[in-house]
Formats: structure tokens, sequence, C-alpha cells
């Protein structure tokens, strides 16, 4: 079966070791009280990587026994001959000599891609040790151990003592550079630094346009990505799990995209802020890359067929900003008790303020965005930060028919209100596709789609979203190209003449009835 | 004498006298400056762009904005009044006489107001409901009107417009939207001599003359053009500006605007000199001066239009750039997504693509101006460079570098540098107005048979060459102005080889159905845009350009 994402996983990897972080959002400094911060990483870090060498002996995490307690290295590591699964973060470093990355690099003139900061601040940890074979080394591992584990400058020697259990995660973290990776907010704002991106780790437009694949990051879905071998066993079993995960997951992400949001005005607003030939249109405003990316890359085909579907409050013609980053978010916020519970909704003003900035014409001045975007930043945090202390906690068990229960916020969600409740809330193949991940996730974690009632709705929803091949195999299509072609172009072997987004708008009003509270678990 | 040949003759002295005919250009900035023509006893020509997007003369006469007088006469030669005109002065053979029904039943200009109440028109209204004021109609909306009907008062500015300044009670884009709006020329053009034997007194008039009386003079090209592209392109200083939120709410995209092409392709009720008997008989020293015209020996009749289309349409794109910098500096804001080469944004994600093929020539991914608009105005322009006109050829070096500016100024920054946008499409708004009065007023024939024959080979080139090949838009234009002009120049194309290309980039401005009427009812927009659009979404250099040079035998 083709995975419905053919973008990002492969190619992006994190990287710690970041020498320029963001620092403290400019509201910080008009508001004196302390912007209270989840542990990982946010922000600075300054520990020193050390090569997987160190991590891959026999008796520590080398065993040899790919899947084993004891064989984290091995499973993790590249084989001479791959497998049907592998962990591709290994590849990184090594898709920067393909064919793909060289002419990326032509186009963005920045030397060779596999020497180039730009590149390597994602796809290997870039180190600098004093010992050049050593910064090689651990260049050649690619995503190696340190960039999802933290720098292990300090803690490499000390984790296996019988001192370390007795630390916290605040302390390992800010101590020793150790991520907490145990903790799904502190795990998962470390995956954001590359698959959604941060200051350092900028994915703009002109890397797009130079042949980047898409960057998208959805955690429940990357926890179970066919052909990910995986080199951990999760201690939290299902529903729990993936509950927690998709909830923790759009918290991180919509914090992530803010903060590059308010990242990117900054440096548009920067009296200070110097162009950088090695960082092709690094403070250039407004970032495309930030709105969602078929909003403008659809071909015009047609004349009527998205808009009258949506009810969506963006003014016609005005791209949808980190719709994808968006659209359930406010679902996890509101429900994030079922997830954790004892927990109550976070405060949601900022990010709404910031949403509708976004949509208006003032969302094109950075001065304005990067004020809101802070403010937007600080509110996440603040939810961020009860997520992450539940987590270490040890929180209570999920509810019975919590899955359930959101799976049916997520379909109604997708949809619209009132007059428009059968309409979508947002047309846009990304917010669709948000809201169809998020039931996949809650179907996923009550143990697939057989085994819920709305299984089969939520497979129809699927099948429509995913992106048509080119029947004449010539060209890969990234992008909904069938979405919403007129009738007399149906899909080879569709018997309807239904446009694919009206046939998706009918599914989605068959997932909300099947998945309404009446319609049973 | 007359009372009303008092009256004329009164007219016409008051011209000469005071030896000014108040004229509105529109100027960069958006407001219409009025400027005093040269005394015309001094020996200057009139000043041809005189004619077009201003106030017409102070005796111009009350607005007429109907077709229904029109009709009497223009409903073919055997029809209603026309026959006398037929038997005493042979006015068939000074224009076709069927003008309204063509009109009436195959140009689609006459169905330009019906539009706003289609189905289509009803979705965008309700699209656009949301976001304007409670009780918005497009059926009733300036912004809308503007273009779908004959617009009244183009001094007014949008803003203060209401329906009322529209001549909506006379169907769309009738007779008066460019043949001019006051009622005096409409009567006085078929006004009979004193005396009989003598020939129509209107047709010895020139064109000055004509326009002092509200005529706008459409047989010369720069006139035509200018006009046309205030909708086809578009005219902020006139309020119509298709901006990116009316397309986002469903209007068709606007094609490239491509005279020659359009002239060709449009149920013409107007005849060329070649076709029509009357100009035979005009004396070569008038042929230019009263009917703007040379001989088909002489000038190659739609290369001229071709390149007054081409300069007229960057000059309308120039001005709607400016006054959208103008705005978005003064808002803090970008510019208008519409005022971008449509295509860079609106494609599928695809691999391989034509585009990183092509590469960029700012920073990659920034949306670069419309290849389609600049593309057949650099062909025109250094065309120029060889014309036997030295003021056209003292001219012609400026527009590369100029546009070359504009075009960097827009990709200074995403969406444009607005300050940097304002003082380059000033410039080149200026440049072209230069081109256009110096090809307005010229009498000297600018495409003889070689110059002509120049151009349409650039064009051709230019189809092939390296914008057209990443940008189904520049292709289409450039395919367009490729078949007109070769056509003129006698190139026969086989016709399967045509419709090869024609799968590929639409042979035609408009392809079917397209006509207004099919059975009785009007063809949906819904059906006529899917077609061309579906080639532009699917098109590829790789299919392309060998469907191209099969046509042109290259």
């Amino acid at each position: 079966m083709r995975p419905v994402f053919v973008c990002a996983a492969v190619f992006v990897a994190c990287a710690l070791g970041s020498a320029f972080g963001p620092g403290a959002p400019a509201s910080a400094r008009d508001n004196p009280s302390p912007h209270p911060k989840p542990y990982g990483v946010t922000g600075e870090q300054a520990f020193k990587n050390k090569p997987a060498t160190s991590c891959a002996a026999a008796s520590c995490h080398g065993a040899g026994a790919v899947g084993a307690v004891g064989s984290e290295h091995s499973t993790w590591a590249p084989e001479a001959q791959f497998k049907a699964d592998s962990d591709p973060h290994n590849k990184a470093y090594r898709v920067l000599y393909n064919s793909v990355s060289v002419e990326m690099a032509k186009k963005l003139k920045i030397g060779e891609a596999h020497k180039a900061d730009l590149c390597l601040k994602c796809h290997a940890v870039p180190t600098k040790t004093g010992d050049d074979a050593t910064d090689a080394q651990i260049l050649a591992e690619g995503v190696g151990c340190s960039a999802c584990h933290g720098a292990a400058e300090k803690w490499a020697g000390a984790h296996y003592t019988s001192d370390w259990k007795a630390l916290s995660n605040r302390e390992k973290w800010e101590k020793y550079g150790f991520v907490p990776t145990g903790n799904l907010v502190a795990r998962l704002l470390n995956c954001a630094q590359c698959h959604v991106g941060d200051a350092d780790r900028d994915v703009n437009h002109a890397l797009y346009a130079a042949g980047h694949p898409r960057i998208t990051f959805e955690a429940a879905k990357m926890h179970n990505t066919k052909g990910y071998r995986k080199h951990w066993e999760e201690k939290t079993k299902q529903p729990d799990f993936e509950v927690r995960v998709w909830v923790v997951g759009q918290a991180t992400t919509l914090r992530a995209a803010a903060e590059l949001l308010r990242v990117r005005a900054e440096r548009a607003t920067a009296s200070d802020f110097k162009a950088d030939a090695k960082f092709p249109d690094r403070g250039a405003w407004p970032e495309y890359s930030g709105y969602s990316c078929y909003a403008c890359h659809q071909s015009l085909s047609d004349t009527d067929a998205r808009k009258a579907l949506s009810a969506t409050p963006r003014p016609p013609g005005t791209p949808g900003w980190e719709v994808w980053s968006n659209a359930a978010a406010k679902v996890a916020a509101q429900h994030c008790g079922e997830a954790f519970p004892g927990l109550s909704a976070p405060s949601w003003g900022e990010v709404e303020e910031l949403q509708k900035l976004m949509r208006s014409r003032k969302g094109y001045s950075a001065k304005d965005v990067a004020a809101q975007a802070a403010k937007a930043v600080r509110e996440l945090d603040a939810w961020l930060v009860a997520l992450q202390n539940a987590e270490d906690r040890g929180p209570k068990p999920v509810p019975t028919g919590a899955a359930h229960k959101l799976a049916g916020a997520l379909a109604t969600n997708a949809l619209g209100t009132g007059d428009a409740k059968d309409l979508f809330a947002d047309h846009d193949w990304d917010a669709l596709a948000a809201n169809y991940l998020g039931v996949a996730a809650m179907a996923h974690a009550s143990g697939g789609a057989n085994k819920v009632k709305w299984g089969g709705q939520l497979e129809a929803i699927r099948d429509g979203l995913r992106f048509d091949a080119d029947p004449r195999g010539k060209v890969r299509f990234d992008s909904p190209w069938m979405f919403d072609l007129a009738p007399d172009a149906p899909k080879a072997g569709d018997k309807t003449e239904v446009k694919r987004i009206e046939q998706l708008r009918q599914r989605f009003l068959d997932l909300r009835a099947a998945t309404a509270p009446t319609g049973g678990n | 004498m007359t009372s009303a040949h008092a009256l004329r003759v009164r007219f016409a002295s008051a011209v000469l006298a005071a030896g000014a005919i108040a004229l509105a250009l529109v100027s960069p900035g958006g407001a219409p400056v009025r400027a005093a023509q040269k005394d015309k006893a001094g020996g200057d020509a009139p000043n041809a762009l005189a004619y077009l997007g201003a106030p017409p003369g102070k005796d111009a006469g009350k607005v007429a904005p109907g077709i229904g007088a029109c009709r009497g006469c223009h409903s073919g030669a055997g029809a209603g009044q026309a026959g006398g005109f037929v038997k005493t002065y042979k006015s068939d053979e000074f224009c076709r006489l069927n003008e309204a029904v063509t009109w009436d039943e195959k140009d689609i200009h006459s169905a330009a107001l019906l539009r706003l109440d289609s189905e289509l028109g009803k979705a965008m209204e309700k699209v656009l409901q949301k976001h304007r004021p409670a009780g918005y109609k497009v059926s009733q909306a300036p912004e809308c009107l503007t273009c779908h009907s004959v617009d009244m008062a183009p001094e007014k500015p949008l803003a203060q417009k209401t329906p009322d300044d529209f001549a909506t009670a006379a169907g769309g884009v009738n007779c008066t939207a460019c043949h001019g709006l006051r009622q005096t020329w409409q009567v006085e053009h078929y006004e009979e001599p004193l005396q009989k034997g003598q020939p129509m007194p209107w047709r010895a008039k020139d064109p000055a003359y004509k326009y002092s009386k509200g005529m706008h003079d459409l047989r010369n090209p720069v006139v035509k053009a200018k006009l046309c592209v205030s909708c086809h392109v578009g005219n902020a200083a006139e309020g119509k500006i298709v901006t990116h939120e009316i397309y986002a709410a469903g209007h068709p995209p606007l094609p490239p605007f491509e005279m020659s092409a359009y002239m060709q392709g449009e149920p013409r009720h107007w005849g060329y000199p070649s076709e029509l008997k009357y100009f035979d008989t005009v004396k070569k020293d008038d042929r230019w001066k009263l009917f703007h015209f040379h001989a088909g020996a002489d000038e190659a009749y739609l290369a001229r239009h071709y390149a007054a289309g081409a300069i007229a349409a960057i000059q309308a794109e120039a001005e709607l750039l400016l006054a959208d910098a103008t705005r978005a500096a003064k808002d803090g804001d970008i510019l208008d997504y519409a005022r971008f080469d449509c295509y860079s944004c609106h494609h599928e994600l695809r691999y391989p693509s034509d585009r990183q093929k092509r590469g960029y020539d700012g920073p990659p991914g920034r949306a670069p101006l419309r290849a389609a608009a600049g593309v057949p105005a650099w062909v025109v322009a250094e065309n120029a460079k060889t014309s036997p006109s030295a003021a056209v050829k003292a001219l012609a070096p400026g527009f590369g570098p100029q546009w070359g500016k504009l075009k960097a100024a827009a990709l200074e920054r995403p969406f444009g540098k607005p300050a940097s946008v304002q003082t380059e499409a000033k410039a080149l708004w200026n440049w072209c107005e230069s081109f256009l009065k110096e090809q307005g007023d010229t009498a000297e024939p600018l495409f003889p048979p070689a110059q002509a024959k120049n151009l349409s080979d650039a064009v051709v080139a230019a189809a092939m060459g390296r914008e057209a090949l990443a940008d189904p838009e520049a292709a289409m234009v450039l395919t367009w102005g490729a078949l007109a002009l070769t056509r003129e120049g006698g190139m026969k194309h086989d016709p399967v080889k045509l419709k090869v290309l024609d799968g590929i980039i639409s042979e035609n401005v408009r392809i079917a159905p397209f006509d207004r009427m099919e059975g009785k009812a009007m063809v949906p927009v819904q059906a006529q845009f899917p077609p061309r659009m579906k080639r532009v979404a699917t098109f590829e250099a790789d299919t392309y350009l060998p469907a191209f040079k099969g046509v042109f035998g290259k």
C-alpha cells in the first residue's frame, strides 16, 4: 500500500549544538514575569557531541541483536544490505550526495550540499570537537545518537551511574544536556527542531523551490510509519500512548511553527539582520514555506469547486498560515484532559489572535506578526509545561472511550458549524489531512481501523486524500492534483462524476455521523 | 446654411480656434492629468492618445450609452434604415453594416453584463458576500460593472461610483463602450451632405474632430489597444482591477492580452481595410491621416496591431503595478498576488519540473512578474531596433533594461519591494507612453513586409525560448502571436500538426464551446474555461516544443 505522505520523513534529520538559538521572544522583554518553558530543546544548547562509537560498544547499545534491549545502536545503525525495515535517520547524511541534493545546491549556490551548514544542520550533527577525523565520523553517522538524545559530552559518562536515576528530567537536560525522550514533550520538541524547523533549521521557500521535499510533522503518524525500525519500546501501552502522542504532537508542532514564524518575522524587521549567501533567502518576508502549500500550488482548472464547499474564515485568495499545524490543534487543546486526566484546557486567546492576524492583510506586516507570534509561543509554552509535568507525574490512565471521543471531535472539527455545519470548516487539503490523521491515530490507538465502527469511513477519507500517480508514469506528483478536477476528467476507473473534494466532504459527513456519541464504540 | 450645419461649423471652428482639445491621460499614480494639446494650426498632428481614456471634448454632448439607435442602421445592409445609405453612399463598402447583429449573436461582449447573473456570478456573489457590506450583489457592484457594463463616468474614482453610473439598462459592453458614449457623434456620423452627390461629410473628418465629438479612433491600433487593455489587463484609475481576491472568489483567469490573436479570434463586426472596398479609394496621403491604415503592400496590418497591443498591455500592467505598489507602500503591505505570474505559484508540485530545469532569475521560489505580459513587449522592442522609423528606432534600446529593472524590483523581496516597483513601473510606463505616442502619431509604415517578417520570426523564436518552456502562459501568448503573424505573412499551417499543438496549448483565445448562444441558452463560463485551463495545468515543455516546431517547420 502506498503511504499517504510521500513527503518529509526520509530526508529530514535533526541536530543539536545550536550556536544561534532563537533567544527570548520579544514579549519577554516587555513583560517581566518569567516565561515558563518546558525543558528540552527550545533554546540554546551548550554541550558538545560525541561520535556514536562511544554508544555502540557490545556491552552497551551495540549487542547486535536487532530489536533487543542493549542493541539500540545495532537496531538504528545502517546495514550493509538493507532489509525491509530501517531507521531513515541513518541515511540523512548520505542523501546529501544524491542527484536531487546536488541539483538543489547548484540552484541555491551554496557549494556542495554535504558541506553546507544549511543542509548539515538537519542531515547530520555538525560538530567541532577540534579533531577533524572525529568530526567527519560524526557527520557520516547522519542523524546519530546525540541528535535526539542530546550532546553527549557530559552525560555519556554519567548516564549509567547509580546517581543518574536520582536526577529529575529537568536536571538531566539543564545540567547534562541529555534529552529525556521518555517524556513526550521533550521528545517531540526535539523532533520538531528539524521536522518543523527552528531558527537554525529553516527550510524556507527557496529550498523548496530548489527541490527539497515537503516537510510535515505529525507525531502519531511518524511513530508508526511503516518500515521505520524503532530502537525502543514504548513504556506506555495503547490506547494511552497514541492518544497522548497525538495531543502532545499537536501542541509541540504548533509551538514550533509559531516560534519559526516569530523568528522569521523578527529577522525580517531586525535592522541588524544581514543576509548571508550561505543561507539563501533567510530573512525574506513574507516567507511562503509558512503557508499551506496547496493553497497556491493548485492547478487553476476549475472556477468553483473549493470555496463553495467551505466555511473558511479566510478571505478569498488568502493562503492559510500553517494550516497543517493549526487545523486540529484546538481539538487537542480542548480535549487534553482526555489524554491527561485532570488537566484542563489551556488558554488559547493569543493563538487565536495570531491565526486571525495571519488571515488579514496585517499578516503581511512582519512587525505585527513578530509581536503576536511571541505571545502565542508563550501561551503554548505554558500548555507544554503543563503537559510535561503531567507526563513526569505519571498520568492517570486515559479513560475508556477517550479515543472515540477525540475521533468524533476531530470529524466534527473538519466540518463547519451552524448554517455551515455540512461544509468544510476549511477546504485546504492540509486541514482535511490533519483532521484525518488525528482520527487515524485514534483508530490506531484502539487497535486499528478494523477494530472501530468508523474504520470504513476513515479509510474512505484516506483514499480520497491520496495523491494520484501520473497514469503515464512520467512524473511524480507531490500535490493533490486530482483534488477538484472537473467531472469530465475522473480518476481512471471512477464511475462517479462527483469531484474528489465533494466526495471527501461526503465522507467526512459520514465519519462525523459514525463517530457521533450515539454512534457507539 | 441650416442651423445644424451652422452648429457643426461652429463646433469645428471652436476646436480649430481654441487649438486645444482637452485630453486626459491616465497618469502614473492614478490621477487623470489634463494637458492641452498643441495648437493644431501650429502644424502638429493631433496626439493620438488624446482620444482615449479621457472625457471627450467639452462639446461632445450628453451621454447616450445605448445600442438601440445603432441597430437601426447596423443590422445588415438590407435591414432597417440601412438601405438608403447603401444606395446613396455605398456605406456597406465603408463598414460591414451588420455590426449589431454580429454583436448580438456572436460577440461575448454582449453577454458581459448577463455573466454577472450567471451561475458563476451567483457563486462568486455568495463567496464575496462574507467579505462585503450587507446586500452585496455582483450585478450592482461598481467593482464588477466597471468592466462588465458601460462605465458612464470613467473619470470618477471607483469608491464614489454607484450602480447608476453604469449603463446597465443598455446591455453589456455595447457599441458605445468602445466607440464612444456621446450622443453628438452618434447623431452626426450619419448626417447627410447638404448637396446631393457629395460624399458623407463624416468620412472626410479627421480623427481629432471625431474625437471632439466623442468618438474613439478605433482605426488607430494604439488607440484600440489602449481601450482593449483597460479591461483585458486593467486600469487602476478607472477602477478596473481584477484582484487576487476576485480571482479566488471564482473569476476566470484573464488570458494574456494579444491583440492580433484577439482580432482574429473574435467574431468580427469590423472589416480590415483590405476587406472594405471604400479603402481602396482613399488617397494615399489620406490613408493615415483620416483612417490610420496603410495598404497591405506598404504595411502588415496585424503586425502593427501586435506591436501596439504588446506595448499597451505591458503599459497597463505597469500602471496597475504602480498603483498597487503605491497602496502597498502606504499600508506596509505586499503587492497583490494578482500582479504576478499566476503559474509560478499555481502549478502542481511535480518532479521533474520545467521551472527547476529553467532555473530562477532571483532566489528560487519568488514569483516573478508575468512573462506573458513582458516577453511579447520585449520582442516588439527588440524588433524596433531595426524599425524604418528613426524615432521608433531611437526608443527601442530603452525597453529591455527598464523591463529588467522592473522585474528585479518585483523579485527584490517576495511579491515585490513596493518602493522599487513604484520607481521602475513608472519609468516603464513612461517608456511605453513615448513608444505608443510615436507609433500612434507617425504616418510612416512601421511594418513593411521585411520588418513584419522579422517580427514574426522573433515571436516564433521567443515561443521556443527559455521563458516559454517553463511558463504555459508565456508559451500560450507567444503561440497565439506566432500563429497570427505567420498567417498574415502567408504561412499555411498543417491542420493535423496544428491540432496536435492545440491539444497542448490552446491555439485560440476562445476554444469551443465559446459562442454566446448554443440553442438559446448561454454557454456557462464553467464549460468554457476548463478546456484551456487543463492544457495550462498539464503543460510540459517536452511535449509542447516538438509540437510547436512541427507547426512552424522548425
